[in-house]
C-alpha cells in the first residue's frame, strides 16, 4: 500500500482547492456558543483544576426509603471515585454504626445515570392548549433553553388561569413549585393516606401514634426486656434498611420469642428464627376480633387472668357497657359486639379463620399467648393499614394491646414499628433547626384525595366532605417533585388524566412515568448538586450532608425554577426564594439541638464561632454546642451514643399509665378510646365511607370476599387472588429501578405460590400475565413456598412501561393493576386488590437489567 | 526532509483537521440545517477525506450521499425526523439509544462523570483547554473528544508551519495515544449502536465514517510521525 503522504501528493490540485474551500465552510459553522466544545484557558486555570485533590465529601441518601444511614463519596473534582458508608465509630449493639443498603451504595449510579435528563425539553406535537394531546407518552421531543421553556409554563399558567381561573391548576408535588403557585392565587392540591394507610389520621383520634412523628412504642433498649415480640404486617428487613432488624435482633438475642403475621414467610421471619402465622390480606382486623374473643371468653381474673382489667379499668373507653363515654349507647360496646350480644353473630375464631385463613388453633393460641406473657410487644407496619373500608383495624390493634395491658411499662408497649422509627420509638434526641424560610399561602382549599383525584380530573366532580360534591375543573398539572402517576393508585386512569388536560409539566432527574405523560420536561438536580441539608431518621441521628458535584448540565434545583417562574409570571421572585441557599443551611445548623446529658430538655448542638460565620459568608450569632462546625461537617453525622439505663430511652403511655387523670391523653376523653365518636365523625366528614364508633369489621372493597362470586358458597370470581405490594430491595418506592446493578441483583419478579401456579400451568422464571379490573401487567413469575396460597406479591414501584398497542405494561407497575376506590379517611388500599394470574402465551420477557434500550419509533 | 515531503504532510493534516471539523460538527449537536446544507453543496461526503483508503469511511460516504441526494433534508417533516435521530440517540428523554460518552462504555453501568472522565479532563487540561461547559458537561463526550483532536491536530500544522518538527512530533504522539487510550477503547461500541439505533442513513453512515476514520488514524499518525522524525 502506498503511504498517505504519497497518496496525498498525488492529489491533484482539484483536491487542494476542494480541501480549502471545504475547510473555510465548515469552519464557518464551528460550534456556536450555547454547544459544547472546549474552549482555550490560561496555564493558571488548567493548572488550579489539575490540581484538585480528592476528599471524603458526606452525600446525601435522602430516598423515603424507611432507613437512613451515612453516604460518603470519594470526590475528585466532581468526580465520585468510591463511596462508603459509616465508619465514624465502632459498631456495636448499643451504638451501632449506620450502615448502607444495595441502594445507597448505588446512590453514584443514580446521581451521574447517562439517562439523567440534561436539559429542558419539550414533546415535538405540543402547541399552545396541548396540541396533539395523546401523543402524550409517545411524542418525540426537542431540546429547549430555559428560557423558552420557562416561557412555554410561564404562558400556558397565564393563558389557563384567565380562561379557567387558578382551581384548573393542579399542583402533583414539590412544595417549591407550590410557593409559585400560591402566589399566582393558588392550586389545587392533593392528600391522601400514602404509606400510612389507615394509620394515617385515625390514631390520634382514640390514643395512639401514627408511628412516624411521633411513637406509641417504647425505645430500642427497653425492647430488650420484652419475652415476647409480635410483629403484624411488617418486614423491616426489605422496608427499613440501615438498623431495625438489627435492633431486632438484639432483643432475640436478650431472649424475645418472635411471632410475624404476614400473607408471606419473610426475611425478616427468617432472621429472627419467628413463629409464621400466614394471613390474607385486609383481614386482620378479623383475626383481631377473634383473638379477644378468645380472650374474653377465657379470661379468668383469678384462675386464668388474660385480661389487665385494671389497665381497662383505669385507662380505656368503650370496652365494656361498664365503661362507656357520657351520653354513648351502652349497647354500643367492642365486648358485646365481639360476643355477638346484638347482632348475633359471635366473632369467634371460626368466624374470624374463614376470613382472614389462619388457624383457628392459632388465633387461640397468639391470643393467649399475648394475655400471659408478661412483657410483651405488640407491633404493626402501616402496611394492613393500607386496605381499603380499614379505618377501624388501628382501634382494634389498640384494643388488642388495652385488653392485654401490653403498654407503658418497660417491655410492654403496643403500636406502630415501621420505618424510621422500627423497633425504636420515641422522639428525637437531636435534631436540625428550620431553615427560616416563610410558607406562602395556598388561597385555593379544594385537595383532591389520592384516591380519587384522576377520576375527579376526567369527570370534573370530587368529593371535598360529607355530602359535598363539588365541579372542579383541571386543566394544568405541575409535578415539582414526587411521583404521584407512578405510585398513585389507579395509573391508567391517571395516564388518561394527563391525555386530558391542556398543559403537564414536570421537573424530574430522569424520564420518570410523571415526565413521560408531559408536554414540557425540566431538568432538576438531585441533592448531591445542591448546596447541602440534613437528614434525619431514627431518633439518634442527624446527618450533615454536602455538595459532591455541580448540577449536571443544565440541570437546576427546584427552588431556581419556582423563582425564575415567578419572575416569568410578573410575580415577587424573591418571596419565592428569600433566603440563599447557604443561609437556609446555616440556620438548620445554628437551630440544631440536641437533648441535654441529663435526658430533660434540649440544647444547642453545634459550636459556631464568628470565624466560621464569616467564612460561610452569612448572618448569624456565635454559640456554643456539643460539637464544632468542622468536626460535624468532617463526620458528617452527629449520633447520640447509648447504652442501657442511659437517660435517653422511651417507654411510651408511661406517665398515662401511672395517672391517666394527670397524664389525659390527646382524645376527646382523655383516655384509650374503644368507642371513638371522633373517629367515627372524622370519616363520616371525609364523605366516601362511615364506620361505627367501635371498631367493628367491614369486608373491605377488593379484599379477600371479592375474590368470590359467591360467598356463601365460596364460588370463586373472575379475580379470584388477592395481590399484595411488598417494598422491595431494589427501590424506595420507585427511586432507583432504573439503576441496572440494582435490576440485576433484585430481578423484580411477581412472587406466586407454587399452588396457584401449579393450578394454572405455571412454571419458575416463566412469564404470567396479571390482570385485574383496571389493567394488566406481564412479570416473570417467582414460584414460592413462603407465600399464602391465594395471594400474589407484586413488588412495589417499577416504572411502568405500557405497550401503546395492548395497553399492558411490562414492568410489572403495581398501579396498572389499582383502581380509584375512594373509602374511609380517603385510604390508599393498595394492599387490596384482586386478579388473575395465567400464563402469558407472548414473547417472554427478557431479565429487566437486560432490557434493550427504549426504542419508541 | 524535502519539501515535497513538507507539503504532502501538511496536505495530509489538513485532510485530518477537514475530517475532525465535520466529525466533531456532527456529534456535539444537534444537526443545524446550515450544518446539513454544507455537506449538501459542497458534495462534502463525496470526497471527504480518505475516502479511499478505508472501506467503512467509503460506506458510510456513500450512504450520507444517497441520502442527501434522494432524500429533501431541508424539507421540514424529513428535517425534524434527523433532528430526532440526533436528540433520541444522544440526548434524550428516553434512555439514550446510543450515549455519547467514554465513560458510558468503560464503566459497563452508563454512567457519566467517571474516572475515564478526570483522565479525559487533564489530558485536555495539558493543553489548557477546558470543555465550554466545565464542570457541568462530561469531559469524554464525543464531540469533545472529536474537538480535541481537530485542535491538536490544528497546532501540528501550525507547528510545522513555523518549522517546529519536535513540537509537531510530539502533538502527533499525544493524538495517538489519546486515540488508542480513549476513542478506540468505545468507538465500536458506541458506532455499534448507532448503526442499530438509528433511523436516518445519515447518522448510520456517520456512525461509519467515524469508525473507519478512527481505525486508520493511528496508521496516518504513525506515517506522519516517521516522516518527521526521518
Ligand atoms: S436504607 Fe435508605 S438511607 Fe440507608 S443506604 Fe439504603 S437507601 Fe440510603
Amino acid at each position: 500500500m502506498k503511504g498517505f503522504i504519497e497518496k496525498a501528493l498525488n492529489y491533484q490540485l482539484e483536491r487542494r482547492t476542494f480541501l480549502k474551500a471545504s475547510a473555510a465552510t465548515v469552519a464557518g459553522l464551528t460550534l456556536t456558543g450555547c454547544s459544547g466544545g472546549l474552549q482555550a484557558v490560561s496555564d493558571a486555570v488548567a493548572k488550579d483544576i489539575a490540581s484538585k485533590e480528592e476528599e471524603w465529601i458526606t452525600a446525601a441518601c435522602w430516598h423515603n426509603c424507611g432507613g437512613r444511614c451515612l453516604n460518603k463519596a470519594l470526590v475528585v473534582d466532581g468526580v465520585v471515585v468510591r463511596q462508603k458508608t459509616d465508619d465514624t465509630h465502632e459498631d456495636s449493639p448499643d451504638y451501632p454504626q449506620q450502615r448502607g443498603c444495595a441502594r445507597g451504595r448505588s446512590q453514584r449510579k443514580q446521581v451521574f445515570g447517562v439517562d439523567r435528563l440534561k436539559y429542558p425539553m419539550k414533546r415535538k406535537n405540543w402547541a399552545p392548549g396541548g396540541g396533539d394531546k395523546e401523543l402524550r407518552g409517545k411524542d418525540q421531543w426537542v431540546r429547549i433553553s430555559w428560557d423558552e421553556a420557562l416561557d412555554i409554563v410561564a404562558k400556558e399558567f397565564i393563558r389557563i388561569k384567565e380562561k379557567y381561573g387558578n382551581r384548573a391548576f393542579f399542583q402533583g408535588g414539590g412544595g417549591e413549585i407550590a410557593r409559585t403557585m400560591g402566589l399566582l392565587g393558588g392550586y389545587v392540591s392533593n392528600w391522601g393516606t400514602t404509606s400510612w394507610g389507615s394509620w394515617r389520621w385515625g390514631p390520634e383520634k382514640f390514643g395512639m401514634a401514627e408511628g412516624f412523628f411521633a411513637h406509641s412504642i417504647n425505645d430500642r433498649i427497653d425492647l430488650r426486656n420484652s419475652e415476647l415480640i409480635v410483629i403484624w404486617g411488617a418486614n423491616p428487613a426489605w422496608s427499613a434498611g440501615g438498623s431495625p432488624t438489627y435492633h431486632y435482633l438484639q432483643a432475640k438475642k436478650a431472649g424475645a420469642r418472635f411471632v410475624v403475621i404476614d400473607p408471606s414467610f419473610t426475611d425478616t421471619s427468617e432472621i429472627l428464627e419467628a413463629e409464621w402465622i400466614p394471613i390474607r390480606p385486609g383481614t386482620d382486623h378479623a383475626m383481631l376480633l377473634g383473638m379477644a374473643y378468645t380472650l374474653i371468653t377465657e379470661d379468668d381474673p383469678v384462675k386464668n387472668p388474660l385480661i389487665d382489667w385494671e389497665f381497662l379499668n383505669k385507662c380505656v373507653v368503650g370496652f365494656d357497657a361498664e365503661h362507656m363515654p357520657e351520653g354513648a349507647n351502652p349497647e354500643d360496646n367492642l365486648k358485646d359486639y365481639i360476643l355477638g350480644t346484638y347482632d348475633g353473630i359471635p366473632k369467634t375464631p371460626e368466624w374470624a379463620s374463614e376470613i382472614c385463613g389462619v388457624e383457628v388453633r392459632a388465633i387461640r393460641k397468639l391470643a393467649r399467648e399475648i394475655g400471659y406473657t408478661k412483657r410483651a410487644a405488640l407491633f404493626t407496619g402501616w402496611a394492613p393499614g393500607r386496605t381499603h373500608s380499614s379505618d377501624s383495624m388501628p382501634q382494634m390493634f389498640m384494643a388488642l394491646g388495652a385488653m392485654t395491658g401490653q403498654m407503658g411499662l418497660s417491655g410492654k408497649m403496643t403500636g406502630v414499628s415501621c420505618h424510621f422509627g422500627t423497633a425504636n420509638g420515641g422522639p428525637r434526641l437531636v435534631t436540625n433547626g428550620g431553615n427560616g424560610v416563610p410558607g406562602i399561602k395556598n388561597p385555593v382549599s379544594d385537595t383532591l384525595n389520592h384516591a380519587q383525584m384522576w377520576d375527579a380530573i376526567l369527570t370534573g366532580k370530587y368529593t371535598a366532605g360529607y355530602n359535598d360534591v363539588r365541579d372542579i375543573n383541571i386543566q394544568l398539572i405541575y409535578h415539582g417533585g414526587n411521583a404521584v402517576l407512578q405510585t398513585r393508585e389507579g395509573m391508567t386512569k391517571g395516564i388518561e388524566a394527563h391525555r386530558k388536560v391542556e398543559f403537564v409539566v414536570s421537573n424530574s432527574h430522569f424520564l420518570t412515568t410523571n415526565s413521560k405523560y408531559a408536554d414540557v420536561v425540566l431538568p432538576a438536580t438531585t441533592e448531591w448538586e445542591r448546596e447541602g441539608g440534613f437528614l434525619t431518621g431514627n431518633r439518634e441521628i442527624l446527618i450533615f450532608y454536602t455538595k459532591i458535584t455541580e448540577p449536571l448540565y443544565e440541570a437546576k434545583d427546584d427552588i431556581w425554577i419556582a423563582k425564575e417562574l415567578a419572575a416569568k409570571l410578573g410575580l415577587d421572585a424573591d418571596a419565592v426564594d428569600p433566603i440563599s441557599a447557604k443561609q437556609k443551611l446555616f440556620n438548620q445548623l445554628a437551630g440544631a439541638t440536641i437533648i441535654k446529658e441529663n435526658g430533660n430538655g434540649m440544647e444547642k448542638l453545634v459550636t459556631i464561632t464568628s470565624s466560621d460565620i464569616a467564612q460561610w459568608g452569612v448572618k448569624g450569632e456565635p454559640q456554643h454546642g456539643r460539637i464544632t462546625l468542622k468536626e460535624f461537617k468532617e463526620k458528617g453525622m452527629y449520633q447520640v451514643p447509648r447504652k442501657p439505663k442511659d437517660n435517653y430511652g422511651f417507654i411510651a403511655y408511661e406517665q398515662f399509665r401511672k395517672d391517666p387523670a394527670a397524664n389525659p391523653l390527646n382524645t376527646e376523653t382523655g383516655k384509650l378510646e374503644i368507642y371513638c365518636k371522633g373517629l367515627m365523625e372524622l370519616i363520616k366528614s371525609k364523605g366516601f365511607t362511615e364506620i361505627k364508633p367501635i371498631p367493628t369489621y367491614n369486608p373491605p372493597v377488593k379484599g379477600y370476599e371479592a375474590t368470590f362470586s359467591d360467598w356463601e358458597k365460596k364460588v370463586k370470581g373472575e379475580y379470584p387472588l388477592q395481590v399484595i405490594n411488598p417494598h422491595y430491595m431494589r427501590r424506595s418506592h420507585s427511586i432507583f429501578d432504573n439503576i441496572s446493578w440494582l435490576r440485576e441483583a433484585f430481578p423484580n419478579p411477581v412472587f406466586v405460590s407454587v399452588k396457584d401456579a401449579k393450578e394454572r400451568g405455571i412454571k419458575h422464571g416463566e412469564t404470567v400475565l396479571i390482570t385485574s379490573e383496571y389493567g394488566k401487567t406481564l412479570r416473570m413469575a417467582y414460584l414460592t413456598e413462603t407465600l399464602m396460597p391465594g395471594i400474589v406479591g407484586l413488588p412495589h414501584g417499577a416504572w411502568a412501561e405500557i405497550d401503546e398497542k395492548t395497553g399492558i405494561d411490562k414492568a410489572g407497575a403495581d398501579n396498572v393493576l389499582t383502581g380509584q376506590i375512594p373509602t374511609g379517611q380517603g385510604i390508599s388500599g393498595w394492599n387490596t386488590c384482586i386478579c388473575q394470574v395465567e400464563k402469558w402465551t407472548g414473547e417472554s420477557l427478557t431479565p429487566d437489567h437486560k432490557w434493550p434500550q427504549r426504542i419508541i419509533f | 526532509m524535502t519539501d515535497k515531503k513538507l507539503e504532502g504532510i501538511k496536505l495530509l493534516l489538513e485532510e485530518r483537521m477537514l475530517a475532525y471539523d465535520i466529525l466533531r460538527l456532527a456529534y456535539v449537536e444537534e444537526p443545524s440545517r446550515e450544518f446539513v446544507k454544507t455537506l449538501l453543496n459542497d458534495k462534502l461526503m463525496n470526497s471527504f477525506p480518505f475516502i479511499e483508503e478505508e472501506e467503512e469511511i467509503s460506506a458510510g460516504c456513500r450512504e450520507i450521499s444517497e441520502y442527501l441526494t434522494n432524500t429533501d433534508v431541508l424539507e421540514e417533516s424529513q428535517y425534524q425526523k434527523l433532528h430526532w435521530d440526533y436528540t433520541k440517540m444522544f440526548i434524550g428523554p428516553y434512555e439514550l439509544i446510543a450515549p455519547p460518552w467514554e465513560s458510558a462504555y468503560t464503566s459497563k453501568e452508563r454512567l457519566l462523570f467517571q474516572e475515564t472522565t478526570l483522565q479525559v479532563r487533564n489530558t485536555y487540561l495539558k493543553y489548557n483547554f477546558i470543555p465550554r461547559h466545565y464542570p457541568h458537561e462530561a469531559d469524554d463526550h464525543i464531540g469533545l473528544e472529536l474537538d480535541y483532536l481537530y485542535q491538536l491536530t490544528k497546532q501540528t500544522l501550525e507547528a510545522g508551519e513555523k518549522n517546529k518538527i519536535q513540537r509537531a512530533i510530539q502533538l502527533l504522539e499525544e493524538q495517538n495515544n489519546f486515540i488508542k487510550e480513549h476513542l478506540q477503547i468505545w468507538i465500536s461500541e458506541f458506532t455499534e449502536k448507532i448503526i442499530n439505533g438509528a433511523e436516518t442513513p445519515f447518522y448510520r453512515g456517520m456512525a461509519k465514517v467515524l469508525k473507519g476514520f478512527i481505525i486508520i488514524e493511528p496508521l496516518i499518525i504513525k506515517e506522519l510521525i516517521e516522516t518527521l522524525k526521518s
